[in-house]
């Protein structure tokens, strides 16, 4: 006994935290006020349940005279005509007895009536394995990634993911482990309860109580024998869920019981809104309960995922409530960018910040659309001139510089995997100059894709066919394609259904039908590949065997012409007027560029779980975008006019706590070669990298491999190894802290004899304008009259050594968050 | 074709036209490499055909050049340096290239005492040459050329090289860089721009060309235009030759090929060839080469592109004569055809019959077009029956039998399906037969640059089999008189090593071209093969895709002065006992490398023995330790006597050895004269551990 003691107590503590914490959500719920809603709305508005384990969940809506509404169902109260019939039992409707019987719903001095018909109450109903020893298993987390639903499970006991290989999980639970899993004879002491239940030691801790339905469930599949589904019976076919996706709650309406229906394909209805699954994209927003309660908590956007086997669905939440002394006021909009943002903001309670001055502007732009800082000579000229529209008028010059298409090809440099390690010494160039050339000669988008995504022949001599060099497979083109071009992340899809989107192992497979005809070959040329497509050859799903068909997101199953290559059919549905991923993928990357976050952000994470911060934003440039003829530049100036860019990254004390709504200006870090740049640029001291030319930046460089340098390492530049956005780290680090202080490379520059300080004070000109001009070419202003007292004071302490003091000034300069940032 | 000259007195040779082919690229012996005559670049890199041209070569150890040859018809004299200090790094040329050479590409080498260059490839060109200033690193400081120039430059690092055209309104100006054509390692981008800078075309790689690119473009607007040019990587120190005229932009002629001894009209095709004049053709009918150049101009244009038109024995179709009769293909012939628009498939009928075997082997890129040809054998229910594998060149080949009498349909297509006048093709239809080919085994030398004395040649040979398994005899053609050790490749072998020791030495600054041809009986016919070079000229040469065909099979070997032993391989002074009745004795040598770079077994022979003598060779030991045991085999009955045997000792490196001869003295001896010695064996181990001769018991193995 005395043993057993410290498991038992340990056992009774976990039980009771996690006891505890299932409790905590529903006890920390603020009363609802009702007020006087204008009427009231039931759902559903009539229920049917067929067999004693049926149920209904009641929604109840209030909707006011102001035009909100509320959800009333924790505080309805409920009447039924016939308790022998059936009961509500805390929102829930139970059956009794067959017969019929009505529900009568209260609420705001409202009563709305709702009829319950009962069959086949006596009927034996035994537990689905599908739809209720799987279902069960999936709710309480037990085939999660990181339970048993892990590649190789846990404990020696493995479930498919979520519950997507039902054949896995019926030889898993009923034959291995000489059925010790599952014991009909005594159900309580099977291990599927036992564990969860921490009857006996369980790795995962307490994941099942008793009073949890999914006990009930598995308890009763045990209990029953363990049955399996027979071939022909009912299979869902999709999910239901109420209230309709979109609804805002303005405080004190902040909570939302949801209802979650299966529809099968017999035809019947069943409420599993007890058995679903559920997960907020924002918790800080909003939270959800077991039992489907969306609860918000803050002002702001939720996305609530309902997964009910491999079906998913997402219901959108806005959360809005009044902020003391909060009074609406913009710049007047400049674009449809603004309005987008202004109604989005408007909704939240936040205020948007004033526009940046123009040395702000004139820093921010040149480093968002070129890369670089602007020279002196640019910046004076751009303060000096007196006309309304030379903001815009800046934008259109720079967007024509070819710095521009050089620094794009920089960034879509990241997305291509562009390194001689990868297309080789000659083709990194060649490949470069391609992507490089597509943005000065602002080729529409559409092209691009197709071009990239269709390309043939020699890597050499067609640069894009690189494409296919840096794609080394099947598996790759389809992650890479979908991640680039579809803003999708389906690594997880090839070995399983995606565990929080819609994507299945079928659909992944489906995908890579259009690519595993890609042949790559060796040419006669040295570092050369010939890339073209095979006649013939299929994809076969490794689970099913299933040789599949290709498959298109939103379409479903295609039969390609037997001579056509499949990847220009896939390129045709991707860039056909109305692509639903095409335009919004790359709008929401441009803005992600100069923004610093993505209406989507992640900018390549597009699910339903994921939802944008401003859909209707997303939509409108995506539309525009399409119309302009996938014009990147039209979409660039039009972000770039907007207000929105423009705005001060100053925050009010309206808008301080959003970082999400884009109503400031985010700062952020300079990437790696934007501060080498900075940093060449302020000390007028150029990086040499290998063969490239004297004068080639960093933000032109065709590849990190090309000219390495551990200055940009550190600072986050990624090695392009894979496709994904977040491989160009932007986290700050010891090593940046250390290269910055007194670095090999800010100390060489700052040293150099023709430097910019050096040249300055050898020309005869004053400390003042020394420091004016190193503040001007570093942060495109002048200093204030407190830094140049104080800059003035450290040369003055050292009258001997004026270059050395220089040289503090600038170090000091070079440590400012000001430069260091993008703001 | 083929010209030599020389600073006075020229030492006079006729060489073959493919002389140079060994040349191209191969220098010769790693540990002579340094000592040998090498060129680097001729200025200017193209001679106008009939103008006396004065040529300066760039390279090293180019003093006292004996001897110039050059791939194409020219009268060429040596300039002699006559200043103090001659420069060994330059040699003067006046080159007068034949009249009427069509613009081509050529080789130019260089004999001297010291051997012989690898050949520099230069051109034969309509347009007068200019030299690159070395200061155009600008825009602001592009140097100024005519409209119809061609100009020979070089890389610099971290650079473009800019010019300046003048052009006017309506002018089509074409421009081509010509570099690894010429076997330059440049890869060339090239822009046009207005002189405000816009970029007018840019030029990349060419579906055609690979590295090098041309293009035409129309000027809209009188005035100053602006050429870049620079390798894509930036690398420094790299030739190139930008030529800048009125020529059309030609890939292949169509037909692409013509029958040997028939005159024949040819289109010329490609991206802007629309206005070239036809070219009218008759080759001979024995061809020295599968392809010759053609004069490809516009209509009244000043300078010409390079092309070339295949020649064959076969009887050569075209896509037109095919279609227009309906009349199915005979083979053995050959269909020429084009792919003019995207994903076009084009289809021949032929006829074949049950058990017939096929060649089908297409041609493309080798004679300029950008077409990959992929083809497929298709039966009469469109059945596909097989399918041309991916080949690199794409050239495909493919051996089909027909597996019953009828009519079969011949499809043919671009791999990547592109299309367009320019996507010509030749696909050749053959009955396969036993047969055999030769090639030079993939990283041998093609060149060979020979001491006068004690010296050989080690050419290595691959042997790929069609259907014939049987003896393959090796000789060599070309001049001189040759010896030849391991001159067989035994049956079902695939490779052999072929030792040509020269019966007389020759002359130092001597140069000559062999080939090796293999030949052997196959179904009572005398079948006749030369060993090919071209896949050692491609592998050696990476950039230069298409070597040209007609310098196929050529080894060219140079003539230096004497060159240090490679080994030594001490034989026993006092000979090789045998004693009468013992039936065998063996002697024992073990070589002595003086060149460590000599890593491979010696080859040894032993000559001159007397009637009834054998000897078999055993090496024990691997390289460089190795030991050679010579076991001589003799009668019982050997009447007692000396007899002077000869001792051959082959070792090569890179292909070229010393061979050692020496005297070895082998004594029959009377057992019981012997006595004494039996017990002091001559060439006892101790004294002289390199050799020993071991008398053995009799065999009794007989």
């Amino acid at each position: 006994m005395m043993r057993n003691a410290p498991v038992t107590l340990l056992t009774l503590l976990l039980s009771s935290a996690a006891l505890w914490s299932i409790a905590c959500a529903e006890e920390s719920l603020e009363p609802i006020q009702v007020g006087k809603p204008a009427r009231i709305e039931v759902f559903p508005e009539a229920i049917e349940l067929s067999g004693p384990r049926r149920q209904a969940q009641l929604v109840v809506t209030g909707y006011y005279d102001d035009g909100t509404l509320q959800d009333l169902t924790r505080a309805a109260k409920y009447s039924v005509g016939d308790a022998q019939i059936a009961t509500v039992d805390d929102t829930v409707v139970r059956p009794h007895a067959d017969g019929s019987t009505d529900v009568t719903v209260h609420a705001g001095g409202h009563q709305v009536q709702v009829a319950v018909t009962v069959r086949n109450f006596q009927q034996p109903q035994p537990i689905s394995f599908t739809h209720g020893a799987l279902v069960a298993l999936s709710k309480q987390g037990c085939n999660a990634g990181a339970c048993h639903g892990s590649p190789s499970g846990k404990g020696g006991f493995r479930l498919s993911l979520r519950a997507f290989d039902p054949q896995l999980d019926r030889m898993t639970l009923i034959r291995e482990e000489f059925g010790r899993r599952t014991n009909p004879l005594d159900p309580e002491a099977s291990l599927l309860l036992a564990k969860p239940l921490m009857r006996v030691p369980h790795g995962g801790g307490l994941k099942l109580t008793k009073q949890q339905p999914a006990y009930d469930v598995l308890h009763d599949w045990i209990a029953e024998g363990c049955r399996l589904d027979e071939e022909d019976a009912a299979r869902c076919v999709r999910l239901e869920i109420y209230p309709p996706t979109g609804r805002v709650f303005k405080r004190p309406a902040h909570t939302q019981q949801l209802s979650v229906r299966a529809h099968f394909d017999d035809g019947t209805v069943r409420d599993v809104t007890p058995m679903a699954v559920y997960s907020s994209s924002d918790e800080e927003v909003a939270s959800i309960t077991d039992g489907g309660l969306v609860v918000g908590h803050d002002r702001g956007e939720a996305a609530v995922m309902i997964r009910y086997l491999d079906f998913i669905d997402t219901a959108y939440f806005t959360f809005v409530s009044d902020v003391q002394g909060f009074a609406w006021k913009a710049p007047p909009a400049a674009n449809y960018v603004d309005e987008r943002i202004n109604e989005k903001l408007q909704q939240l309670k936040y205020l948007p910040s004033e526009s940046c001055d123009d040395e702000e502007f004139v820093r921010r732009v040149y480093l968002d659309v070129i890369g670089i800082l602007p020279t002196i000579d640019e910046t004076q000229a751009f303060l000096a001139d007196k006309a309304d529209d030379k903001r815009t008028k800046l934008i259109d010059q720079l967007l024509e510089r070819p710095e521009y298409a050089r620094f794009w090809a920089l960034k879509w440099g990241d997305l291509l995997r562009m390194t001689a390690g990868q297309v080789g010494d000659e083709g990194v160039y060649k490949y470069h100059r391609w992507v490089q050339r597509a943005f000065a000669e602002n080729m529409p988008y559409d092209q691009f894709a197709a071009e990239l995504l269709s390309a043939s022949g020699s890597t050499l001599a067609n640069p894009p066919a690189n494409f296919y060099r840096t794609s080394t497979d099947v598996n790759d083109c389809v992650e890479t394609v979908s991640q680039i071009f579809l803003g999708a992340r389906l690594q997880c899809a090839k070995c399983h259904n995606h565990p929080f989107e819609r994507w299945t192992q079928d659909n992944y497979y489906g995908l890579a039908a259009f690519f595993n005809r890609v042949q790559r070959s060796k040419s006669q040329r040295t570092d050369d590949l010939v890339i073209w497509s095979a006649g013939k050859g299929e994809v076969t799903q490794p689970r099913t065997g299933q040789q599949m068909k290709p498959w298109l997101p939103l379409e479903g199953e295609t039969e390609p012409s037997a001579n056509e290559d499949r990847r220009k059919v896939f390129a045709r549905w991707l860039t056909k007027p109305g692509n639903a991923f095409l335009a919004k993928v790359e709008v929401n990357r441009i803005w992600g560029e100069l923004m610093g976050r993505g209406i989507v952000e992640p900018v390549d994470d597009f699910r339903d779980s994921n939802p944008p911060s401003n859909a209707a934003l997303l939509d409108a440039l995506a539309k525009d975008f399409e119309e302009s003829g996938f014009d990147r530049k039209h979409i660039l100036r039009t972000i770039l006019n907007s207000r929105t860019y423009q705005a001060s990254s100053r925050t009010n004390a309206f808008n301080q706590d959003d970082a999400k709504y884009f109503s400031h200006y985010e700062p952020r870090l300079l990437t790696a070669e934007q501060l080498l740049d900075a940093i060449c640029h302020l000390t007028s001291v150029p990086e040499k990298f290998g063969n490239l030319p004297t004068g080639t930046k960093a933000t032109q460089l065709p590849s990190p491999d090309l000219a390495e340098s551990d200055f940009m390492k550190i600072f986050g530049q990624p090695e392009r190894q894979t496709v994904c956005e977040c491989e160009r780290s932007s986290d700050s680090n010891l090593g940046q802290a250390l290269q910055l202080y007194n670095g090999p490379l800010v100390h060489g520059k700052l040293r150099s004899e023709n430097n910019r300080l050096r040249r300055l004070l050898a020309s005869g000109k004053s400390p003042r304008e020394i420091i004016e001009t190193l503040y001007l070419a570093a942060l495109s202003r002048k200093p204030s009259e407190d830094e140049l007292k104080t800059l003035l004071a450290h040369l003055q302490s050292k009258p001997d050594a004026q270059a050395e003091a220089l040289e503090d000034v600038c170090w000091a300069i070079l440590n400012m968050n000001e430069f260091l940032f993008q703001h | 074709m083929s010209s030599i000259a020389a600073s006075r007195p020229p030492p006079i040779m006729k060489l073959p036209p493919a002389a140079l082919a060994g040349l191209l690229v191969v220098a010769c012996l790693a540990s002579t490499a340094a000592a040998q005559p090498t060129l680097s670049r001729a200025v200017p890199a193209g001679i106008p055909a009939g103008i006396t041209t004065d040529v300066t070569l760039h390279g090293a150890k180019l003093a006292g050049a004996k001897a110039v040859w050059t791939s194409f018809e020219a009268d060429v004299e040596i300039v002699a340096d006559e200043s103090e200090k001659p420069n060994a790094a330059q040699l003067h040329l006046r080159i007068t290239p034949a009249k009427g050479l069509p613009v081509q590409i050529g080789g130019l080498a260089v004999a001297t005492a010291e051997g012989a260059t690898a050949p520099l490839l230069v051109m034969i060109d309509d347009l007068p040459s200019v030299a690159e200033n070395g200061q155009n690193i600008s825009r602001e400081s592009a140097q100024s050329i005519a409209a119809l120039t061609a100009v020979d430059g070089v890389s610099q690092a971290g650079s473009s090289d800019h010019f300046a055209v003048e052009a006017t309104a309506g002018q089509k100006l074409s421009l081509e860089v010509v570099a690894q054509r010429m076997g330059s390692k440049f890869d060339p981008v090239l822009w046009l721009r207005d002189s405000d800078g816009n970029v007018l075309r840019l030029a990349d790689d060419d579906a055609s060309l690979a590295a090098d690119c041309r293009f035409s473009h129309t000027i809209e607007k009188a005035g100053r235009y602006l050429l870049e040019v620079r390798d894509n990587a930036y690398r420094a120190g790299l030739a190139y030759r930008l030529r800048v005229g009125d020529f059309p932009i030609v890939s292949t002629p169509y037909p692409l090929s013509v029958q040997g001894g028939e005159k024949a009209q040819l289109e010329l095709t490609g991206e802007d060839a629309g206005d070239a004049a036809p070219v009218v053709v008759e080759p001979e009918q024995v061809h020295s080469a599968p392809s010759q150049p053609i004069v490809a101009r516009r209509k009244g244009g000043a300078s010409s592109a390079l092309a070339m038109v295949m020649v064959s024995d076969l009887n050569e179709m075209t896509e037109l004569d095919s279609s227009s009769s309906k009349e199915p293909l005979t083979p053995p012939c050959a269909i020429n055809g084009r792919l003019q628009n995207p994903g076009e498939r084009d289809a021949f009928t032929f006829m074949a019959g049950k058990g017939d075997k096929l060649t089908l082997h297409a041609f493309s890129q080798s004679l300029g077009s950008p077409t990959l040809v992929s083809f497929q054998v298709i039966n009469d229910k469109g059945a596909p029956l097989a399918e041309s594998p991916f080949d690199a060149s794409g050239q495909p080949r493919l051996t089909w039998s027909c597996p019953a009498d009828g009519a079969y349909t011949l499809s043919v297509r671009d791999l990547l399906d592109r299309g367009g006048p320019q996507f010509t093709y030749r696909v050749s239809l053959e009955p396969a037969r036993a047969d055999f080919s030769l090639t030079l085994k993939t990283g041998t030398p093609t060149l060979y640059n020979l001491p006068g004395q004690d010296a050989y040649l080690a050419v290595e040979v691959d042997c790929q089999r069609q259907g014939y398994d049987g003896p393959i005899e090796l000789t060599v053609a070309g001049p001189g008189k040759w010896k030849l050790q391991q001159e067989t490749i035994r049956e079902k072998a695939t490779a052999a090593k072929l030792l040509l020791v020269p019966d007389e030495p020759f002359e130092p600054g001597t140069l000559l071209p062999l080939q090796i041809i293999g030949t052997a009986k196959i179904d009572g016919q005398d079948v006749r093969r030369t060993a090919g070079t071209l896949a050692v000229l491609r592998a050696a040469t990476p950039e230069l895709l298409h070597p040209p065909a007609q310098l196929d099979g050529w080894l060219s070997v140079g003539v230096k002065g004497e060159a240090k032993p490679l080994f030594e391989l001490p034989a026993p002074k006092e000979g090789v006992r045998f004693t009468r009745g013992v039936e065998e004795t063996t002697l024992v040598l073990t070589p002595k490398r003086v060149d460590a770079n000599l890593k491979t077994n010696l080859t040894l022979k032993l000559e001159d023995l007397p009637k009834g003598f054998t000897y078999r060779l055993k090496v024990d030991g691997k390289a460089p330790k190795e030991k050679y045991e010579l076991t001589l085999r003799g009668p019982k009955d050997a009447e007692a006597a000396e007899h002077e045997l000869t001792l051959l000792a082959f070792g090569d490196i890179g292909g070229v050895g010393q061979v050692l001869r020496q005297p070895v003295m082998l004594r029959v001896v009377e057992p019981k004269k012997d006595k004494d010695e039996k017990e002091k064996p001559a060439g006892e181990t101790e004294p002289k551990p390199e050799s020993t001769t071991e008398p053995k018991p009799e065999s009794k193995k007989g």
